[in-house]
């Protein structure tokens, strides 16, 4: 089953940051509506199951 | 007329009907008390300048009256 | 074509008015503001095309597009359940952490300054720690969270927690049903969650969190040193456990915003990286991002880090950490130094003034589209607008030296070329100020913006000092200290920097509603107009009254009783923020609370208590009518008058005419006045400077109406003063009621002076007339005006400078009007997004016009 680590919107959150863990990443997606373009930011972890919007990454 | 005015007949005025199906909560005249979610207020009565003239509905859900209208009125009627 | 203000004869010459501007000849008054924004660059224009606006109006969302967002309530319920057993203050700050750690963060398209509140740009949270009553009112609505069911089962958990259900028990059943109905007082903060807070931004800027942290690790050891100390003395050592428990909770707090503000680095560094196109886009997101990294936890070195850094505490403060409406800060003296960074020395972010008037309307923007979840009466009384967003800039420094500066040119050109309705301004006006920037001000209302109101520089540090020897501690502001005030909401001076701000509005705002209370008096306490219940203490039958002073003093037990009880409702809430509420971080920024190692909802070292009389002018102009028609002359009984009232006028229209053209407040009357000033000074302020609050300090009227002036004008019957059942009450704090000033500005002004004793500010609100502030002589004659007020010693004055034409345009054709602004009260609000009856109150305000006899008052230098 593929996880959030094998999504291109995942990325690993530094080991040097404040909020490091193991496995634990950045889910960053681009949203836009009428009013313009955004990205959203949801923490996430690497083994957490892929959802709706997985897109495998490169 | 209106509807709550204190010389209103008894059925037109505001009143307490248990179970009536016609109840303040579903009338386009009734908003939402500024507070407490399960009292009301009703607009119905309008004034010359075109202002509300409001009454408390201590229970939007037992209270009824003749003005009764189902619905909701957009913002630029209320006030 | 645009109409030109009439020649007049004055001193002897004909004076013109041609306009300053000959281009706008050619511009229609039904148009015109439609053709005065101009976005300093295509940034902004951009960023305004697109805001999403958070406009409420009548309770509801103008934009069907906004809604509730449940991120909030999940994260905060999850980490309540998790820590059940620590101490209340470590809960907080783990609460804080837990939420910034996992909520979504918003980054949008060409934004200068990053960061939003709520999982979605369109959505904002709810705080079910609060109001149990307001969250259940957003579950009833369009606009609910969802999924619906998660959220009521939220709500459910936390209804025996919330700050509600704690306060609730120690009233009578009776008071809360009265508070609660928003007639005769503004509901209880504690059932609506409504607050306001001032920040300590300095702090923040000037040292960064880990200075801050560093500074709690200190003080952590010394109190573990001071704890472990032989011999045990339990009468001084046991006070360290509280202490030691808030700094701990300031370095979970501190750390956890370090941490969410470098997680929007790491999103600003990923979108350059993996999403965005444009080169020079990149480039901005990468230096967002090392900003994001660098503040709030270091001191900021240029003005980009400034605002960035403001606005993260910004969104602790006042929307993630609890609700708080206002933008409270002197902003021109806090940026100042970075301004000067950055523009004057170029040492770090070098750029050009106008680049800083730039970020300015970025921050504006920002504000524009911030979604408040605040409770339905909150989304009723400031209709047009998102919320009550007021800065502050001008006044002096120490010494009475002009604080004016180019940051604060700046952030008034913004406010003039962005044109939103909010952040609205406040300018302090001295006469040491400078006249170029006197001239933005002048500009930005000339423009019908509404605002900068205007504060009486001098009143506001009198003010400051006079609360000072108040202070519990012995340690209120100092003289000095006391030059840095700024409004706290719309228009009570609260003092700013880093310590000794207001923290919670159970310090000061709320409101009490004196059209209503004298309705009452008239019928015994009954309100037979709007709940049909008893609304108030029993104080007689008004027929039996046998003088004006019987009528006076049962007026005075009505609003006695509402005093104490609003007041109580503030205090017995602050006394349950003081137990489940702290502010960890806030405390954190706050130099006193570090010191002291107390919470900043508990350490007030300056009082600043206030609450606000609104509808005066109605009770005010009723009393003379009853004094002169009943009491006087003897010409109507007071059976008739109540008869009369009942019918709402009905068949009494020709006594209705007498009571409505008896003397009334604003015309410089020698009947009116003095009873008024008696009724102001002594009554209204000497009653309330009666009671002490939490803080040790006496609490002072500050008349102001936002839209209250109609919420309760609808559940007020008829008044003596030949108004309607339902009808508007007077828009300001001591502003005449609408049409009844008909002696010109300057009797206004005469008016109002008269009141002085026991009021902190009260709001006058004047309309101008467009065709006179446009002309060649505007800014002469507006200033020859101000001069005038400042010397008069009047607390405030705000203007709407808007055309009748363009307003009933607009009411015509709404969708061609989406920059027209106006003043409501307190607030601006684009007209379009008042509901039509508040549309009708603004039109019927008298637009002054000037006549020879007010600029010889004013000697106008014409």
């Amino acid at each position: 089953m593929a996880t959030c680590k094998d999504c291109s919107f995942y990325f690993a959150v530094p080991e040097n940051a404040g909020d490091y863990k193991p496995g634990k990443g950045d889910c960053v997606t681009q949203k836009e509506d009428a009013k313009g373009k955004y990205w959203l930011s949801k923490p996430t972890l690497n083994v957490t199951p892929s959802c709706p919007t997985f897109k495998k990454s490169k | 007329m209106s509807a709550t005015a204190q010389n209103s007949s008894p059925n037109m005025m505001m009143h307490e009907e248990t179970g009536t199906g016609k109840p303040c909560i579903t009338c386009k005249w009734q908003i939402a008390d500024p507070t407490n979610p399960v009292k009301g207020q009703c607009t119905v009565n309008r004034t010359q300048m075109g202002g509300v003239w409001k009454r408390w509905v201590s229970d939007v859900y037992n209270k009824t009256c003749g003005k009764h209208e189902e619905g909701k009125l957009s913002f630029r009627e209320h006030v | 074509m645009a109409t030109v203000a009439q020649s007049i004869k004055y001193r002897n010459k004909v004076v013109d008015f041609p306009l300053e501007n000959p281009e706008e000849l050619n511009v229609p008054d039904e148009m015109l503001h439609e053709n005065l924004c101009k976005p300093t660059t295509e940034r902004t224009k951009r960023l305004k095309a697109r805001c999403r606006w958070k406009h409420a109006s009548a309770g509801e969302f103008i934009d069907k597009e906004v809604r509730a967002g449940i991120e909030r309530m999940r994260l905060v319920t999850e980490s309540h359940k998790a820590t059940a057993g620590k101490p209340e203050v470590i809960r907080r700050a783990l609460g804080l952490a837990h939420l910034l750690d996992n909520s979504t963060l918003v980054l949008q398209d060409d934004e200068l300054i990053i960061g939003y509140h709520a999982e979605d740009p369109e959505m904002f949270p709810l705080y079910p720690e609060l109001a149990y009553m307001a969250v259940q009112d957003y579950l009833m609505t369009d606009y609910c969270p969802q999924p619906k069911e998660e959220a009521q089962e939220i709500l459910n958990y936390w209804k025996p927690f919330s700050i509600q259900a704690k306060c609730e028990p120690y009233f009578d059943p009776i008071d809360l049903t009265r508070m609660y109905q928003v007639s005769s007082m503004e509901g209880p903060m504690f059932a609506s969650g409504y607050n306001s807070i001032v920040p300590p931004y300095e702090t923040v800027l000037e040292d960064g969190l880990l200075k801050r942290i560093e500074m709690a690790r200190e003080k952590l050891v010394h109190a573990q040193a001071e704890m472990e100390k032989t011999p045990w003395d339990a009468t001084k050592q046991l006070a360290w456990i509280p202490k030691i428990d808030l700094w701990k909770a300031m370095i979970i707090a501190d750390e956890a915003v370090i941490n969410w503000a470098r997680r929007h680095g790491r999103l600003a560094k990923i979108v350059a990286e993996n999403f965005e196109t444009n080169s020079a886009r990149k480039e901005e997101l990468l230096e967002i991002s090392d900003i994001c990294h660098r503040v709030p936890a270091e001191p900021c070195k240029g003005i980009k880090d400034a605002f960035q850094s403001k606005w993260f505490v910004f969104l602790i403060c006042h929307a993630l950490d609890r609700y708080a409406s206002g933008f409270a800060q002197k902003e021109d003296e806090l940026l100042e130094p970075y301004y000067n960074a950055s523009v004057r020395d170029k040492s770090f972010q070098p750029m050009t003034h106008k680049d800083v008037v730039e970020l300015v309307e970025c921050e504006r923007l920002k504000i524009s589209e911030h979604g408040a979840g605040k409770s339905r009466a909150y989304r009723e009384i400031f209709p047009g607008s998102n919320d009550l967003f007021i800065l502050t800039v001008g006044g002096t420094k120490p010494g009475y030296v002009d604080a004016c500066s180019d940051m604060t040119d700046a952030i008034l050109e913004a406010a003039r070329n962005i044109r939103t309705t909010e952040p609205s301004l406040v300018f302090r006006w001295d006469p040491v100020g400078r006249v170029k920037t006197k001239r933005l001000v002048f500009e930005c209302i000339r423009d019908g913006l509404g605002y900068p109101s205007i504060m009486h520089n001098r009143i506001g540090v009198d003010q400051m000092k006079f609360f000072s020897k108040f202070s519990l501690n012995n340690n209120g502001v100092t003289d000095d200290e006391a030059h840095r005030w700024a409004n706290v909401l719309c228009m009570s001076p609260g003092v700013c920097g880093r310590r000794k701000t207001q923290k919670t509005r159970s310090e000061g705002g709320s409101a009490m509603f004196p059209a209503k209370l004298l309705e009452i008096a008239l019928n015994d306490g009954y309100d037979w107009s709007y709940s049909d219940m008893q609304l108030g203490p029993k104080t007689g039958k008004a027929s039996e009254f046998k003088t004006f002073e019987d009528l006076v003093e049962a007026f005075r037990k009505q609003y006695a009783y509402v005093c104490s009880l609003v007041i109580r409702a503030k205090d017995v809430m602050r006394h349950f923020e003081c137990r489940v509420m702290q502010m960890p971080f806030v405390s954190s920024i706050d130099d006193g609370c570090m010191e002291l190692g107390i919470d900043s909802v508990e350490l007030s070292e300056q009082p600043n208590g206030w609450h606000n009389p609104i509808t005066t002018v109605v009770a005010a102009n009723s009393l003379v009518a009853i004094k002169k028609l009943i009491y006087d002359e003897k010409k109507y009984t007071m059976q008739q008058l109540l008869d009369a009232l009942h019918a709402n006028w009905e068949g009494h229209e020709a006594m209705r005419q007498e009571f409505l053209n008896a003397p009334k407040w604003g015309n410089d009357d020698p009947y009116a006045d003095p009873i008024i000033q008696d009724f102001y000074e002594n009554i209204l302020g000497g009653e309330l400077a009666k009671v002490t609050n939490f803080s040790g300090g006496p609490v002072l009227p500050v008349g102001q109406a936002v839209g209250l002036y109609m919420e309760v004008g609808t559940r007020t019957g008829p008044t003596p003063d030949g108004r309607f059942g339902g009808d508007a009450a007077d828009d300001g704090g001591i502003s005449p009621y609408m049409g009844s000033d008909k002696k010109g500005p300057t009797a206004v002004l005469k008016s109002v002076a008269k009141v002085q004793k026991n009021q902190k500010t009260n709001l006058l609100n004047q309309r101008l007339n467009v065709p006179m502030m446009r002309s060649v002589h505007g800014f002469d004659i507006w200033k020859s005006y101000m001069d005038t007020w400042e010397q008069l010693h009047i607390a405030h004055v705000q203007f709407n400078c808007v055309s009748t034409a363009e307003m009933k345009a607009a009411q015509k054709e709404p969708e061609k009007h989406q920059d027209l602004i106006v003043r409501v009260s307190g607030f601006s609000a684009r007209f379009v997004d008042i509901p039509t009856y508040g549309q009708n109150t603004i039109i019927a305000r008298n637009e002054q016009h000037f006549g020879a006899d007010d600029y010889e008052f004013l000697n106008s230098p014409l």
